[in-house]
């Protein structure tokens, strides 16, 4: 095709896509001069809407959780434990994309930490709700919450933001820890409350000793700036048995051809958290070109663009399962497990894919499912 | 109404009109050049408005000299803003995310245009594409918008057409 037919079918392209937002902004600018005060002038946003539905949502569904567990409780418990179980239960809720960390609340892993910290110049307090280790990966759960600073667009980012958690024992640092997959974290407006599922390398190799983890600076990302606020939420515990899962390892070794690719299933990882499948990768026809970074780039195998077909975003819940998709699932004990497509980021080794599912039922009926037709019992 | 309520209203309106026209003569510009960092058409939508919401603010109390230049400006800035926002959202789509996308044009060649470009470009190519052959500006003017010395621009205009026409041949051959 010719150049000035391509950029023509690009210009009507984009001429056709343009929205006619006219009377919104018309309507708007009408309102705010009603009001007399143009400074205030916000349009709601389009995706804004999405959030306020999904805020909406959230405040019916934590009124009504309020109410229930009040009206269920209320002989038994007093009522600002009941307020902290309905926060307790967003952990557990859809709006943590992490269907491993909902699945370990659901079965009551975890060690409870209930510890409270006030950043005191940002007029920040911070819960320290939960950690839950095992030999791979380490989940910190927290809510914090303020009634000066707005916390809308804070954000505890150790994946690509500012901040980052320290291990301490005793006087000594003893590392940064790096992060396994992105985490995941909901901003409930109304209470400017932040729900976070920190996910970290893991500290299980402290178990029975007393630590400290120092969570550094906030991240910001702001629609005008990108930021990050400095400061220190520490955080000083034992270790206990409670919050350490063992990881099982299955040496399966079995291959299987999907779209005239050859995989071989190496092992399957079993834990609390998680269930990890590990694929040996056929390796590409073309070797990849160079990244801007000037390292090799990637090529996604066959696999790896199955397993990423039913990943859906979704502006309410973050990254979940289309169901209407097909995709590279588990089955277990006669259910469908999901993938937890937040830990995309992390990668195996070279050709090496790393497919993350929800914890299984049953480890002895465990079957790996590959669009429609292929099934491989992950057992050795 | 006294005459001088009627002065200022007959005065509210004409402005009113030439903020109109000005969003009919450049919403396109504004709307790409978001598109071109945000790969979403809601998201290019929420820049549209705010840019505009902006452009009303700002000629209240100041002249701009080539409004234009400055839409294209404030549109890209706001985008880069929201992209570092909603990276996490807008990156990392599967092989056919493009080709799924609801396009609104019914030629088909425009849809697939439209998805080979927002697929095979990387960020700066595909502003660059925006600036030179929709928005129609020169390749100086764009170095300065894009902060991006010269020869670099010429040098993507030039791989990113490349890379357009290939992909869009491959797709023909399919």
């Amino acid at each position: 095709m010719e150049k000035e037919k391509i950029l023509k079918h690009l210009d009507d392209g984009i001429e056709k896509q343009v929205p006619d937002v006219w009377d919104e902004i018309n309507n708007q600018i009408h309102k705010t001069k009603e009001l007399g005060n143009y400074k205030e002038l916000v349009m709601p946003s389009k995706v804004s809407a999405l959030n306020k539905k999904r805020t909406l949502y959230k405040r019916f569904s934590i009124a009504a959780a309020i109410c229930l567990i009040v009206f269920s409780t209320i002989i038994f418990t007093p009522a600002l434990a009941a307020i902290q179980e309905a926060y307790d239960k967003i952990f557990s809720s859809k709006h943590i994309d992490d269907t491993g960390v909902r699945t370990a609340i659901n079965l009551g892993r975890g060690q409870e930490l209930d510890q409270t910290f006030y950043d005191k110049k940002h007029d920040i307090t911070v819960n320290f709700e939960m950690v839950m280790t095992d030999d791979k990966e380490t989940k910190l759960l927290l809510t914090y919450q303020s009634e000066k600073t707005d916390l809308k667009n804070y954000y505890l980012d150790i994946f690509e933001g500012d901040t980052s958690v320290n291990l301490i024992v005793g006087n000594e640092k003893k590392k940064t820890l790096g992060y396994v997959g992105w985490g995941s974290r909901y901003y409930d407006s109304k209470e400017n409350k932040v729900a976070e599922a920190l996910s970290f390398e893991s500290i299980k190799e402290y178990e029975g000793q007393d630590i400290r983890l120092e969570i550094e600076n906030l991240t910001i990302y702001d629609e005008n700036e990108a930021g990050n606020v400095q400061t220190i939420w520490p955080l000083s515990f034992k270790l206990d048995q409670s919050a350490i899962s063992e990881r099982e390892t299955v040496e399966v070794n079995k291959e299987f051809t999907f779209e005239g690719e050859t995989y071989t299933i190496k092992q399957v990882e079993f834990s609390a958290m998680e269930t990890r499948v590990v694929v040996a990768t056929p390796p590409p026809d073309t070797p990849p070109g160079l990244g801007k970074d000037g390292l090799p780039g990637r090529v996604m195998s066959k696999l790896e663009h199955q397993f990423l077909n039913a990943r859906k975003i979704d502006k309410e819940y973050g990254y979940i399962v289309d169901e209407k998709k097909s995709g590279v699932f588990l089955k277990s004990a006669g259910e469908k497990v999901d993938p937890i497509f937040s830990k995309g980021e992390v990668e195996g080794a070279a050709n090496e894919y790393i497919m993350f599912f929800a914890p299984v039922k049953d480890r002895q009926d465990c079957i790996l499912l590959v669009g429609d037709d292929i099934k491989i019992p992950l057992t050795k | 109404m006294n005459q001088t309520s009627l002065h200022q209203s007959d005065e509210a309106n004409e402005n009113m009109e030439e903020f109109k026209q000005l969003f009919d003569e450049h919403k396109k510009h504004v709307f790409a050049m978001a598109l071109s960092i945000l790969r979403d058409f809601e998201l290019s939508e929420d820049v549209l408005q705010e840019v505009y919401i902006k452009l009303f603010q700002h000629m209240k109390h100041n002249e701009i000299l080539n409004v234009k230049t400055w839409l294209i400006r404030v549109s890209r800035n706001k985008a880069l803003d929201l992209y570092r926002k909603k990276k996490r959202e807008i990156t990392g789509f599967d092989n056919n995310y493009f080709e799924r996308v609801p396009y609104i044009s019914n030629d088909p060649l425009d849809k697939i245009v439209l998805s080979k470009y927002l697929e095979l470009l990387d960020s700066a190519e595909r502003q660059i594409i925006i600036l030179k052959d929709i928005s129609g500006m020169k390749h100086r003017e764009i170095a300065k918008i894009i902060e991006t010395p010269l020869g670099t621009v010429l040098w993507k205009y030039s791989i990113a057409l490349k890379k357009l026409r290939k992909g869009l041949e491959s797709k023909e051959e399919n």
